[in-house]
């Protein structure tokens, strides 16, 4: 008898498992912003994009005196730059992209076809280089980041609609591989990303109050006061895995493009408001 | 007779030292190794490498006491490492939101 107790709760466990690690993105999208709402009834969806600021009407105010002189401007003038010049045959980064302008933003992170594996803005800029002759830029560079900061900027008020194509098992693969990274715990103080930001959202953490992932990705790259400049979102994951004293990932390693795939997929709806200011 | 102690004593520190040295290297071969298992897991911890450096340097100095208290928190870190890599092998469905 207890054999057969012990043979079903197997069962009933290895199901449930199942069922936990293989439902599908949109499931996992729908709980999410689920979970906030009722964390936060009162604040409503379009706001998560705000970060923080969403949560902490304290932070708030001074957050919006910074921006009526964005402290990213900057950026977006010298990334524009970047992105209008021409190489040496004659072309430039945007003969790469067949969309609009205002519509490359959205257009990642995004699964490549022919590559397998999840692309990010920064690296199909880099891709495009390539293509041209172009030495790559550094990841975490001034240049790269002040072009994606134009682009945000480009893409304002578009809604991220990242896809998780089900019949490709690699599109799959990676929306997994992310997903996982963000609910295991790491580093020496053995807490997961979810630790933080789904069940201690809105609490202090020294002197931060911590937002919701919910919205993550809409507004990266972010100027950061503290650090006097521009971060890209791989760089705030890196500083996230550094804080829990886990050694960090390479920006643009793939277990940050998972990262970024599953995180920019929780945020489908959430329209881009980059790039942001933070403290 | 006084040199023959002398000598004796010498060569016993001596032999104490590279066997101490020798041991080092073992004890270093294998935290690396963990280490290395650690981070193919994605789960180094983000001092581990640094103690192990250190440790080596300290060694390179002839702090053999230091080398090992290093090295021995650098085995930790990486063992704990695993295991906490083993353990969320599965624990990390149990938290995704329902
Ligand atoms: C120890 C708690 C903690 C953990 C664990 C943690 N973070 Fe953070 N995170 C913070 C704090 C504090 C901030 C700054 C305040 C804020 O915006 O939430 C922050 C900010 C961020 C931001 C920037 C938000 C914005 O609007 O600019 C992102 C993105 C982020 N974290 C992602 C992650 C990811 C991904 C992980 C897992 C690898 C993670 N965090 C793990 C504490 C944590």
């Amino acid at each position: 008898m207890r054999k057969a107790i012990a043979a079903v709760v197997l069962i009933g466990t290895t199901l449930l498992m199942y069922q936990t690690v293989f439902a599908g993105a949109e499931e996992d999208r729908l709980a999410f912003v689920k979970y906030y709402k009722t964390r936060f009834p009162d604040i409503p969806f379009a706001e998560y994009a705000n970060g923080i600021y969403a949560i902490d009407s304290d932070a708030r105010g001074q957050w919006l005196e910074i921006e009526e002189f964005p402290p990213y401007e900057f950026a977006v003038e010298q990334g524009q730059e970047w992105w209008e010049a021409v190489f040496e045959n004659g072309k430039t980064l945007a003969d790469c992209f067949p969309q609009q302008l205002d519509e490359i933003r959205v257009s990642y992170p995004r699964l490549d076809e022919r590559l397998g594996e999840v692309v990010t803005l920064e690296m199909a800029i880099n891709q495009c280089r390539t293509a041209n002759d172009q030495p790559q830029l550094t990841y975490g560079g001034d240049e790269i980041i002040d072009i994606t900061a134009f682009l945000a900027y480009q893409g304002r008020g578009k809604e991220l609609e990242v896809r998780v194509p089900e019949n490709d098992s690699r599109a799959l693969a990676a929306y997994e591989s992310g997903k996982r990274f963000y609910y295991s715990k790491r580093g020496q103080l053995n807490l997961a990303c979810a630790d933080c930001h789904v069940t201690s959202v809105g609490q202090l953490v020294r002197a931060d109050r911590l937002s919701a992932s919910l919205g993550h990705t809409t507004h990266f790259p972010v100027y950061r006061s503290k650090l006097g400049g521009m971060i890209s979102l791989h760089k705030r994951f890196a500083g996230c895995v550094r804080d829990v004293r886990a050694k960090p990932f390479a920006l643009q390693s793939t277990e940050f493009r998972n990262l970024e795939y599953f995180l920019s997929y929780m945020g489908n709806g959430l329209k881009v408001n980059g790039p942001g200011a933070r403290k | 007779m006084r040199v023959l102690v002398s000598m004796t004593a010498m060569t016993t520190v001596l032999l104490l030292l590279v066997g101490c040295a020798s041991d080092f290297e073992k004890r270093y071969a294998e935290a690396e190794r963990m280490r290395m298992l650690a981070a193919d897991a994605g789960a180094e911890w983000l001092q581990t490498e640094k103690l192990v450096s250190q440790a080596k340097k300290a060694a390179a100095r002839g702090d053999m006491e230091r080398a090992s208290a290093l090295l021995e928190i650098a085995q930790f870190q990486a063992e704990t490492a695993i295991m906490q890599a083993q353990h969320e092998a599965d624990a990390w469905a149990g938290r995704v939101v329902q």
